[in-house]
């Protein structure tokens, strides 16, 4: 492919004349081609940029199409790989990395490593000493009037105080330099998003990944796991866990991905308790002691006891067990005071002052109100020192200055806006300049500081489409000759650890609880759907050959499915049952499968059992969440669904929801190890097809009626449960209600009946951790010995019986067992999932009145 | 003169809780002019965990947690404290005129002038606003002496609002109170202290109790006794100074401190989280019985 073009721009020549490319792709040919002020592919003193070459001589032989294909590849990986809350906001992540040249890289580390040592001096003595208060190096008032200066940050041991994982924004400004935008010293975000563009731009990007012999991430995120193990050094059993806000944080996918790929459990406030001064989890056994929370939620509301601004996210009593030495949390608490104007301002002197040396990486300049006034206010912008989120422009906002400076001269400094290098982003099958800001993450470790070798490069340019949130890239830094370097950097383990690896995950309460609603949904699901196809089935083919039959045992079902005795909420017949027409079949139909107004419908229940996915989404693996991604966009499908949608229609759209809801069954099997809790899916799953059984069976069979007519009821009864075929070879010589009833209910061998549900939910109940004294059994094994018992002596044809047309025994033995199935599960609730009572505030609301 | 003082608290809860926690800000300070000999907390149903700390502003904070069930929490501190009679004649020493000690609170050069600092600042009960300032200015004129000033905003909050229990909760804002002039001791502290802050000048709030005399002939009620709120203000070089707005005296011998803080949120006397409970009904009782 050759370009014809008499001008070439000086940046083209560059690329051409020291590449060892015989051509530049026409794509980055047209890219270079036009000019970007401010571009990383250019900024470079007039030398073509080595670390750019390699990346592009690997990308030379892709045409336009190939990358775009490659775009696309990895759009399908990138959203897949995570349960989206909000389909609206996505990351686009783009088929280039991003390359830092060596210099660059060297010069950033350098940087981040001097900053954080600097940013952890300022920590401890804020929270100690104040000397940089009292010698004025900070203004005391400016930082007492911060939301961040926490006063509950006092008194707490000295060695609470150091940062462990902190964030900072770079930038490089027009003159080459980097400079530093904003520190995140409390809740760092993106490393989850780093780790999951890094997964796939190796996978997608392989050969090129090889040939620029990119840094590994592994390494940090190795010591990143040793350096909480040091904390726990001592302890035989430790237990980390990760803290977030729950389903409704908008990172929260970050912290169920962080989660899986670290193995630490992930747990919400509710889930911890402080007992004497001891943070503990609620989980099945009990309360377990808690060693290290990283924390994802900030510090100024995570105790509702201590601090004044209550939050529900707060943990009463977390700072008193810190203040013990009983439990880590990371980053350390009123961290997020370092990212203060007040102070970040003035780094460079605090630099100056506390490492005796410039500060490498700056901020953005900065002007006092005075010295700002004979400068041209349109490259300014007015910040605050209390408000981090105050910004009037100098240029459009001048106005708004003026009277802002006037009121409060004290508050507000100038500082330059910060313009931000551009790099090329995919877009629409061609190179597009964005202007970009690198998230770097640093550690604090007992030895010394390690930089994340790599960043999550990101653009948050307004975009055309509101679906994307931002662009993003992989960060690539050449290994070259960090290898030998890297060797001996690592020290050599001070002591024997125990392999954490080999301790069993803890589970919270409030996740097992969501595994058994899990496994009730999915029965649940599959149930429902069996249950309208054979509807549909019926129905349609009531059209073709009307009979009195026939329409009788419409009639049944629709009465069944209206009244909700064979769906959710599975409400047991009464003597005196609604009689529908069957005219209303196709209605009841497109209820059970779209309507959100019945309960019990397959849009209802499929939606509960994707929230009940995203509370476990750790849990899960790539896999699975796919899955979840594809059961939602059922869901979404549903909801467009119109009323006089055809039978047939309904037919391929249960079948592919069904489809979805094997795989997904399938997909778990493998991950069912105890320890984490899945057989409380299994509980949940057994529970509800109990409930399934004993619910179709009494509301269809119950009636006595002309024997044709009984055994195709039967048949559809047995459809329903996938017995048929059993049914059929078992029965061979003869078939009645009794043996339909006996295959269903009393065959403690067939896996498909409640007998068998009763006993695999006795078995899976010795997971459960005992809660009571030897000798005696607990309430929910009562509750299970007892339907067990009453079925072992029950004899089909006691059942069978009929008197004035009604199966009476059938009726109580049902209703029996459906007693036993609810008092099961009402104890399962209070003994095991007791989790959910919230706490409230109690305070001395009013001071007593003097008599005066 | 000695005191012992008992301080009981009474919760009834309408259902059963089963857990609460609490942090107890109920032991009196040994402080200039005061010492606490002894205090001792006695809690029901019993604890089953106790730990004291030393919070931000010194005062001395009780944590405890009860795990057995129960429907009425009662919180009892018995205490011994001896106030020293301190003559304020030194007052007139160290008095300096208001705009002095702002600008030395401006720019902390000493620990006491930096931590003293922290209470120019206004907070969460004590918002500034032009009002509050053309208040104050009429006490704070130029030249006039720092103490002076506040013997004077003191003496004009105490003739111009009026003391009335029940118009004002916790949660009044200070501008209903400001507007109506009306209120209780911590209102007209936290007034005061809005007044002070937007001048420029240090204030603290002090929670503590006041010694009640029966008239004339009748014997002391039990229980009569409450507890009570001040303000306390910064001079340079000498250190914390009380006014009691409510009564219009530099407390002496009346006066037991409890507990500092910017605002009655940073000293409240007993708060706690529980689980379960529903609604509850509380019950103080302060006794404060001269010793000698």
């Amino acid at each position: 492919m050759s370009v014809i073009i008499d001008v070439k721009t000086e940046l083209v020549q560059l690329y051409i004349n020291n590449s060892t490319m015989a051509e530049l792709p026409d794509w980055l040919f047209k890219y270079l081609n036009t000019s970007h002020a401010h571009d990383e592919l250019a900024n470079h003193s007039g030398k073509s940029p080595d670390h750019w070459d390699t990346l592009f001589n690997g990308l030379s032989s892709l045409t336009a199409e190939d990358v775009s294909e490659r775009a696309i590849e990895i759009s399908q990986l990138f959203q897949n790989g995570n349960i989206k809350l909000d389909r609206n906001q996505k990351w686009h992540f783009d088929p280039l990395p991003f390359m830092f040249s060596k210099s660059d890289w060297a010069l950033l580390e350098a940087g981040i490593k001097q900053r954080t040592i600097l940013l952890n001096k300022i920590q401890q003595d804020i929270y100690g000493e104040q000397k940089l208060l009292l010698d004025g190096h900070i203004p005391a008032q400016q930082l007492f009037q911060d939301n961040n200066y926490l006063r509950e940050g006092f008194n707490l041991p000295q060695n609470e105080l150091k940062l462990f994982f902190t964030a900072l924004d770079i930038y490089r400004a027009p003159s080459g330099e980097f400079k530093v935008l904003v520190d995140h010293c409390q809740c760092p975000l993106g490393l989850g998003l780093l780790l999951e563009s890094r997964i796939i731009a190796r996978r997608v990007m392989a050969e090129e990944f090889a040939e620029c012999n990119v840094q590994q991430i592994k390494g940090f995120l190795k010591r990143f796991t040793d350096a909480i193990n040091e904390y726990t050094r001592y302890m035989d059993d430790p237990r980390i866990v990760i803290l977030t806000q729950g389903v409704d944080d908008p990172n929260y996918n970050e912290h169920a991905f962080l989660s899986t790929y670290f193995g630490y459990t992930l747990v919400q406030s509710a889930d911890l308790t402080v007992r004497h001064g001891e943070v503990c989890l609620k989980s099945l056994p009990g309360l377990g002691k808690i060693n290290v929370i990283l924390r994802w939620i900030p510090d100024r509301s995570i105790d509702s006891l201590e601090q004044t601004e209550y939050s529900l996210h707060g943990i009463p009593g977390l700072l008193q067990a810190v203040r013990e030495g009983t439990v880590k949390v990371l980053n350390p608490f009123g961290s997020g005071v370092l990212s203060s104007p007040a102070i970040q301002c003035r780094l460079d002197e605090l630099s100056h002052h506390l490492l005796n040396e410039p500060l490498l990486i700056g901020e953005p300049s900065h002007y006092d109100l005075e010295q700002a006034k004979n400068l041209d206010w349109s490259l300014l912008e007015l910040v605050s020192y209390n408000d981090k989120h105050f910004k009037l422009d100098g240029a459009s906002e001048a106005d708004k200055i003026r009277v802002a400076i006037n009121e409060h001269p004290d508050a507000y400094f100038f500082q330059e806006k910060p313009i931000f290098s551009c790099a090329p982003f995919w877009s629409e099958g061609k190179l597009v300049a964005k202007p970009v800001l690198f998230r770097c993450y640093a550690l604090t470790t007992e030895n010394g500081i390690e930089v994340l070798p790599s960043a999550l490069c990101f653009s948050n340019e307004n975009d055309k489409d509101p679906s994307v949130s931002g662009w993003l890239k992989d960060t690539w830094i050449n290994a070259a000759d960090n290898l030998v370097a890297g060797a001996h950097n690592i020290p050599a383990p001070v002591k024997k650890r125990m392999d954490v690896t080999l301790l069993e995950g803890v589970v919270s309460s409030r996740t097992a609880e969501h595994l058994f609603w899990l496994g009730r949904y999915l029965e649940r699901s599959e149930n429902t759907i069996r249950i309208l196809r054979i509807f549909i089935d019926r129905y349609t083919e009531l059209a073709i050959y009307p009979s009195t039959m026939r329409r009788n045992i419409v009639t049944r079902l629709l009465s069944a499915i209206k009244s909700q005795h064979i769906v959710y909420p599975y409400i047991e017949p009464t003597d005196i049952s609604d009689e529908y027409e069957p005219k209303q079949a196709k209605q009841t139909a497109f209820q059970l499968l779209a309507d959100e107004q019945c309960a019990g419908s397959i849009i209802n229940t499929l939606t509960y059992l994707f929230n009940a996915t995203l509370q476990i989404q750790e849990l899960l693996s790539n896999d699975s969440r796919r899955i979840i991604e594809d059961i939602n966009d059922q869901i979404q499908k549903l909801k467009r669904v119109a009323v006089n949608i055809s039978a047939r229609g309904m037919q391929s759209s249960l079948d592919q929801i069904i489809g979805f809801i094997m795989a997904f069954n399938g997909s778990i099997t493998d991950c069912m190890p105890n320890s984490n809790g899945w057989f409380m899916l299994e509980i949940g799953r057994r529970v509800e097809r109990s409930i399934q059984i004993n619910s179709l069976t009494a509301s269809l069979l119950s009636e006595e009626t002309l024997e044709t007519e009984e055994l195709a009821i039967l048949e559809a009864v047995l459809s329903c449960q996938v017995s048929l075929v059993t049914h059929k070879r078992r029965y061979r010589m003869y078939q009645s209600i009794g043996t339909g009833i006996e295959l269903l209910m009393l065959d403690a061998e067939y896996p498909r009946s409640l007998l068998f549900q009763l006993e695999q939910i006795d078995l899976l109940c010795q997971n459960l951790p005992i809660k009571r004294r030897p000798g005696v059994i607990s309430a929910h094994e009562k509750a299970i010995l007892l339907s067990k018992t009453t079925c072992y002596l029950t004899e089909k044809d006691y059942l069978q019986h009929s008197e004035d047309g009604q199966r009476k025994q059938l009726k109580e033995f049902s209703h029996n067992i459906r007693t036993n199935l609810n008092t099961f599960c009402d104890v399962l609730l209070v003994q095991y999932f007791s989790h959910t009572q919230t706490a409230s505030k109690l305070n001395w609301s009013n001071i007593e009145q003097i008599q005066s | 003169m000695k005191y012992k003082i008992k301080h009981s608290t009474t919760y009834q809860y309408a259902d059963f809780v089963s857990l609460c926690q609490n942090h107890a800000r109920l032991t009196p300070k040994t402080i200039r002019g005061q010492i606490c000999h002894s205090s001792r907390i006695e809690i029901t149903p019993p604890t089953s965990y106790l730990q004291q700390f030393t919070d931000y502003f010194d005062n001395t904070v009780t944590v405890f947690e009860i795990t057995q069930q129960h429907n009425m929490l009662t919180v009892t501190m018995v205490s011994e404290v001896e106030l020293l009679v301190s003559s304020n004649d030194n007052l007139n020493k160290v008095d300096m005129p208001w705009t002095k000690a702002r600008d030395l609170l401006n720019k902390p050069t000493t620990h006491e002038l930096l931590k003293a600092s922290e209470f120019v600042m206004p907070s969460q009960h004590t918002p500034i606003d032009e009002m509050v300032k053309a208040y104050a200015l009429v006490s704070f004129k130029p030249d006039v002496s720092l103490i002076s000033a506040c013997k004077d905003l003191m003496a004009r909050i105490f003739h111009e609002f009026l003391y009335d229990p029940g118009f004002t909760t916790i949660s009044t804002p200070l501008s209903v109170v400001f507007a109506q002039k009306k209120g209780v001791c911590q209102d007209f502290a936290h007034f005061a202290l809005a007044c002070l802050r937007s001048m420029g000048l240090a204030g603290r709030y002090v929670s503590g109790y006041i010694e009640t005399l029966p008239p004339e002939g009748e014997e002391k009620l039990e229980g009569a006794d409450a507890t009570h709120a001040w303000f306390a203000v910064f001079v340079p070089n000498f250190g914390w100074v009380d006014f009691d707005p409510t009564n219009n005296v530099l407390p002496k011998e009346q006066h037991i401190t409890l507990a500092f803080g910017r605002d009655f949120s940073d000293v409240t006397p007993l708060k706690g989280v529980v689980f379960g409970g529903g609604n509850q009904l509380l019950g103080v009782a302060v006794d404060m019985i001269r010793l000698d």
